[in-house]
This record gives C-alpha cells, structure tokens and sequence, in this order.
C-alpha cells in the first residue's frame, strides 16, 4: 500500500437539531485504495463523505488529506482541495438543461482549462464511461444507469487522485451496479483513490475494495472486512 | 496563471453576451429602464447646470436705481447729485431726468395716446448707480443710506431677480442631484431584480458549482459582466436620449433667457460628461448584479 491520503482521528458531527451523525470515527485510507463504507440509512456514510470533500465541517475530531486539516483550510484553499477531487453525489446533481457535454466539462470550466482542452478531456471522459455517442443529448435522454455513469464522467474528467462517490449505485439494477463497479475498478486500478458510500450489496460482496462498517455514526470494527 | 485570468473573464463576457442576445427584448426593456431613468435627471441636471453658469457669467453689474421725490426741486437734485459724487462705493452714476424718462413711457407703450391727456409727468427724476461692490449685504447698507438722502423718495437694487434665478437654478440642482441618488439606488435594485431571476433559472447548476470547488468570485464574474453590459448600454442608451433633448430644449432654453436680458448659450452635453454617465450607468449595473449575486450565495451557502 502507498502513502497515508486520509487521516480521520475522532471525528464527530452533531446537527443543530441535535442529531448526532458521526461520533468518535477514527480511519485511514491509504492512496490508491478503495474502500467501501457501508452502513444502514442514517448511519453516517454520507456525512463521512461530505466531511472529507470539506463540504461539512466537523464538529470535534480532524480529518487530513494529504497532511491538510480540511477543517482548518482557508476558504480559497478548501475550493482548491475540492476541485481537486471527484465528486458523484446520491442525487446526481445533473444539469437537465444542458447537454451531456456540458455536464462533463462544468469541473474543467471551474478549473479554468483552456478551449482546446475542454473538448478533448471532456470525450475522453464520455469514452470511459461508455457515452461518446451521447454527448449532444440531454441527461433526460439518458437511462438512471446512464444518467450515473455521467456523473462519474463529470467526477473523472479532470483525472482526480480521489473520487468520493455517495450511493452510485442506487436504484440501479444489478447488471448495472457491475457495470460501475468495473469503471471504478479500473480507475482504481490506474491509482485513484477510490471512496464509496453504499448499501449495495453487489458492490459489498464483490471483496473488490476494504469495507468500513458504520453503525449509528461510529465504525463497527467487527463488521469491517478487507478486500 | 495569466492565462487563466483571462481565460475566465473571457468566458464571462462570452456568458453575459450570449444571455444578452439570447433574450433580446429582456435586454431592451432593462435597457430602455435604465436608459430613460438616468437621462431624466442627468438631462436635467445638465440644463440646470448650464443655465447657472451661464447666468454666472453674465455681467451683472449691480445697480441700484434711487427715484427722487416728483416734486423734488432743481435744487434738491443737484444737493443728490453732490450727495453722490461724495458718497463712498459708488463707481457710477448716470442721471435720468423725468422728461426722459416721460419719452421713454411714451415709446415704450403702444397705448401712448392714453397719455396725452396727462397734463403733468408724473414721473420723478431718476439716478441709476453702479455700485463699487457686488456683496450683496454693502449694496443693501448702500441702497438704505442712499434712500435717507433728502429728496429722495425711494432707493432699489435691480437684477436682484437674476441672482434669485442663480440661486434657484442651484437649488434646483441640489433637488435634481437627490432625485437622481434616489433612481441610482432604484436602478441598482432593477438590475439585480433581473440577475436575480437569472439566479433563480442557473441556482442548481451554481449550487453543483459551489459544491465541486467553484469559488464565489467564480459564480458571481459572468453576473458582473451581464450587469456592467446592460448598464453600458444603458448608459448609451441614455446619453443618446440626454444629447438628444437638450439640443431640443437648449434652443428653447436660451431664447427664455435671452428674453430675460441675459445674452446666454447652453452647452450640449461634452463627450466628457457623457462617457462619465456611461460610467456611472455601468457602474450601477455591475453593483445591481454584485448585490444581487452576494445575497444569492450568503443564502444558498453550501
């Protein structure tokens, strides 16, 4: 295994209605790794993710990546941190009023690529992903599979080193689900970083990735299992 | 580094355009909004302001007309006429006696046979006196202390009127320069009220673009641009209406104050004035869409 990519020690996250979503998490995610979290609804997966990408902050505890305290960064330095990762959000977030090429190259217009490298990273993107032939359609056209599989165009066109990826797989038939999984095995497969929230069971039991357990916000060490 | 700076402002202007030409009518009728409320005051501010430098200019001299008693005597007279010449701040005096001054009438009225059958002038001799100074408190203490001199019935400052004008036409301004704060601010709430249905339309994407890293200053750019553009035209579109008029009321203007004895010339509005009004109409619509692309994001903060 490589370097220490994220280091989280104690994290906890309590909402301003009390609820308590993440209590005393401590994990460690290597660089080039997958990992699964895995857990019922509501517990804590997808908060653990929105701490990671910065887009939480949390309430006790501190979460590194590559050494920074995301917590701690200046609000320049978190945008920074963020676009320099691949994010696949639980519900998509796709622009239905663009076309399937424009979803792709919103992260490479963010970043401030020139012209003449929107349109070859963008298809390059749409490649991987199965949907070259698609890019002047509108994500309405698209199947729920395929709809996913835009999302992580979006997530990979600007070839992060870790995508964070909430639930991909939902609501997607199984043939589908594996059909993700495999584009995330073979991203991971190049060195990305790979972390995914789910409750997928064909993606849990594919002892593709490490599994990390959350239960009611802390992490159920006897549930954990290793690729 | 550069590069990107560019990069980024050049798509931004490229967004507000295509937004601009995408919905035409909408960016006509902002411009007509902006273009009609600017040129109001600032037409009006222009034409005040011309009109009171004008008068300023005008050589007014102070005059003060001192009218003698109509039974005053030939001796009484020359006493005034002495009186004068003795008396401090005055730089000239011009004697106007009452038969003069019966002719003048005369001329002066069509009606003239109406006064054939007065037997006596009732006009009094006249002196009409150019005073040294023109503090306006010295020509007051002047006119009092001519009025007390025997033999005189009456003492008067003229072209009081046209100082009452000057200080009318600035006090129309100061008006005029309230009013046009007052549409400045409105303008600025007309122009972010459009961004802000622009927002409304794009707040999912800026939501996503917030989310995966986009920096405010990154989401609030292209907004800036598409309100300093319709300001810009706006702007245009005002000084046009502003030269416009007043080449129109100028004319008007001057002939009202050439009647008035004052030989003025109003000015059209300089190149200079007008580029600073374009100016201020895109700096109006760079803050419409600055206040209106700040409340955005402080309200949808992710």
């Amino acid at each position: 295994m490589g370097e220490r990519l994220i280091d989280i020690q104690q994290v906890g996250k309590r909402y301003a209605n009390g609820f308590e979503a993440l209590r005393g998490v401590d994990l460690r995610i290597e660089a080039g790794e997958m990992v699964f979290l895995s857990g019922h609804s509501g517990a804590g997966k997808s908060t653990l993710l929105r701490l990671i990408a910065g887009i939480e902050v949390p309430t006790s505890g501190t979460i590194r990546i590559s050494g920074q305290d995301v917590a701690r960064l200046k609000p320049a330095a978190a945008m920074t941190l963020r676009r320099s990762l691949g994010l696949i959000f639980q519900d998509h977030k796709l622009l239905f009023n663009r076309s399937v090429f424009d979803n792709v190259t919103l992260p490479l217009l963010i970043e401030g690529y020139p012209d003449e490298d929107l349109g070859r990273r963008a298809r390059a993107a749409l490649n991987k992903v199965g949907l070259l032939e698609r890019e002047k359609q509108f994500p309405v056209m698209l199947s729920g599979g395929e709809q996913q599989r835009l999302c992580i165009a979006r997530a990979i066109v600007h070839r992060p080193s870790l995508v964070l990826a909430d639930e991909p797989t939902g609501n997607l038939d199984e043939a589908s689900a594996r059909d993700i999984l495999a584009m995330f095995q073979s991203f991971n497969q190049v060195g990305v970083t790979i972390v995914i929230a789910t409750h997928d069971r064909t993606l849990l039991e594919s002892k593709l990735a490490r599994i990390v357990a959350l239960d009611h916000g802390r992490i159920n060490a006897a549930a954990q299992a290793h690729a | 580094m550069l590069g990107r700076w560019f990069t980024y402002h050049r798509r931004a202007l490229r967004f507000a355009l295509r937004r601009l030409l995408t919905a035409p009518l909408s960016a006509l009728l902002s411009m007509l909004v902006i273009g009609l409320t600017l040129s109001l005051p600032a037409g009006l501010y222009h034409l005040l302001q011309s009109g009171a430098q004008a008068i300023g200019q005008q050589p007014i001299d102070p005059e003060i007309s001192l009218f003698a008693r109509v039974d005053a005597s030939a001796e009484q007279i020359a006493k005034i006429k002495q009186e004068l010449a003795r008396t401090q701040g005055i730089a000239q005096t011009r004697f106007v006696p009452k038969a003069e001054a019966f002719e003048r009438m005369k001329q002066a009225m069509e009606t003239a046979d109406l006064l054939e059958g007065i037997e006596r002038n009732p006009l009094p001799d006249a002196f009409i006196i150019k005073a040294a100074s023109r503090d306006p408190a010295e020509l007051a203490r002047l006119r009092d202390r001519l009025a007390q001199l025997p033999g005189v019935e009456h003492a008067r400052i003229d072209l009081q009127w046209a100082r009452t004008l000057a200080s009318s036409l600035r006090l129309a301004q100061r008006v005029t320069l309230i009013i046009a704060l007052g549409l400045c601010a409105g303008l600025v709430l007309v122009v972010g009220n459009t961004i802000r249905l622009q927002l409304l339309d794009a707040k999912d994407e800026i939501e996503l673009s917030r989310l995966i890293g986009a920096t405010p200053r990154y989401v609030r750019r292209p907004y800036l641009y598409f309100g300093a553009l319709q300001g810009l035209l706006g702007g245009v579109l005002a000084a046009a209406l502003v030269w416009l008029a007043l080449k129109y009321f100028n004319q008007s203007a001057a002939e009202l104050l050439n009647l008035s004895q004052l030989n003025v010339e109003l000015p059209n509005l300089a190149p200079r004035n007008a580029l600073w009004l374009v100016a201020l109409a895109t700096l109006l619509g760079w803050l419409g869409a600055y206040v209106s692309v700040q409340s955005h994001l402080l309200r949808r903060a992710p």
